[in-house]
């Protein structure tokens, strides 16, 4: 009850959404404290106030102890606010945390369209962050962050559900060519090259 | 012993406390009416091949009406960190033992891990009065709250910035009242060495000399 997933959910790549956790990590999230203090009876608006005081980011550290970043990650899971809220939660700007943890919902949940569409305007925010894993604390930024949920595999001890390759969806017409951002930076110097 | 009942025909027994027997032989009555009527389920119950009922049928509290909420006020698991208590009754019940109490249900937890178990558990609700029924939380509502928290932390930092200079000169002031408090320790500790290095070289010319010579000595006997 107070681990199962909401009643009405529905079924994320063909499973109860909290199965996209492996079960050892799961478990060892539903007997923290932090998940029985803080995480319990949750929705999607107290929650923003628990993602908020959040310092670091990571999967597990320590002897497998989950961090707060995870709970939060599993609670949206269970409780599976519609995807309206999860966009609100991406245009928070200041509250980096919040936007990593909406990114990581979205790159478990949605489709693939709409993931390259919700997550590739964050590879400009280049605001830094704090990863915690078993070597310890290090230093990443939102954009490398982001850039490995849509590349990488494993992110946060959590496997990604399979990403059609971006190739694949322009040549199907679901998604425009890829604006780089870098590309438009150089246009933008260029002409003001030739105009001076 | 044959001689009981006709014992006690004293006048001076009145201070003793009168029982209302009546009462009291009604509720044994009903105690036992009880007992039958769950003997008698229990019978119905090993028919059908379930398992007997042990204690009293727990319908009483009525059906819980709001929905799950998250708990007003921290717990503080950690309070009694660190600290010795005296135990009132040991191996009694109630708030006095070791551990953590919840009123609510009357029963103590040895662990924080047991406590929260029981904190999120359907019985403890049921006492509260929550479902296990979660309120959704609607896109304005979200919004709203994000609103919130983003003012919230533009106070905060508006109101740091504004006064820096007042918390510098507190500051400043804080480090200047030290310097003086040290300092005057210091002065007081000399004057106590200085007193006592003087009483001490009165004292050892006092007996000696005093008693050879009939004065104290050469030195001064200013202070």
């Amino acid at each position: 009850m107070a681990n199962t997933t909401v009643t009405g959910a529905l079924s994320i790549h063909g499973k109860n959404p909290q199965f996209l956790v492996e079960t050892v990590i799961r478990n060892r999230i539903y007997e923290s404290s932090f998940w029985k203090e803080h995480c319990f009876a949750l929705t999607a608006e107290s929650l923003i106030d628990k993602a908020i005081e959040v310092t670091y980011i990571g999967g597990v550290y320590g002897n497998q102890r989950p961090t707060s970043f995870m709970c939060l990650v599993l609670k949206l899971l269970q409780i599976q606010p519609e995807k309206e809220i999860l966009v609100e939660y991406l245009r928070a700007e200041e509250f980096k945390y919040l936007r990593a943890l909406a990114a990581l919902y979205i790159r478990l949940t949605f489709r693939s369209v709409d993931i390259y569409e919700l997550l590739e305007p964050l590879l400009k925010d280049y605001s830094k962050l704090r990863l915690r894993d078993m070597a310890g604390y290090s230093l990443t930024f939102m954009d490398e962050y982001v850039y490995s949920l849509l590349t990488e595999e494993r992110v946060c001890d959590i496997i990604l559900p399979r990403l059609a390759k971006r190739q694949v969806l322009e040549e199907n017409g679901d998604i425009g060519p890829r604006k780089s951002r870098l590309l438009d930076a150089l246009e933008g110097k260029s002409d003001a090259d030739e105009a001076a | 012993m044959a001689d009981k009942g006709s014992a006690s025909k004293a006048a001076d027994t009145d201070f003793r406390k009168k029982w209302d027997k009546e009462e009291y032989a009604e509720r044994a009555r009903k105690k036992d009416q009880d007992e039958k009527e769950r003997m008698q389920e229990n019978e119905e119950r090993m028919n059908q091949g379930k398992k007997p009922r042990k204690g009293p049928r727990r319908d009483d509290l009525p059906k819980p009406t709001e929905l799950m909420k998250q708990r007003d006020a921290p717990l503080e698991l950690d309070k009694n960190l660190g600290k010795t208590m005296v135990v009132q009754n040991p191996g009694g019940k109630g708030p006095g033992q070791p551990g953590f109490f919840c009123e609510a249900c009357n029963r103590t937890y040895k662990d924080s891990v047991g406590y929260l178990d029981h904190l999120n558990s359907r019985a403890h609700l049921r006492v509260l009065g929550q479902t296990t029924k979660l309120a959704r939380s609607t896109l304005a509502q979200v919004q709203a709250r994000i609103a919130l928290l983003r003012e919230k932390t533009k106070a905060a930092s508006t109101a740091k910035a504004y006064d820096f200079d007042q918390r510098l000169a507190e500051v400043k002031a804080k480090e200047v009242a030290l310097r003086e408090e040290k300092k005057a320790a210091k002065k007081a500790e000399k004057e106590k060495t200085r007193l006592e290095l003087i009483k001490d070289t009165a004292m050892d010319q006092d007996d000696d000399m005093a008693k050879m010579m009939g004065f104290g000595g050469f030195g001064s006997t200013k202070k």
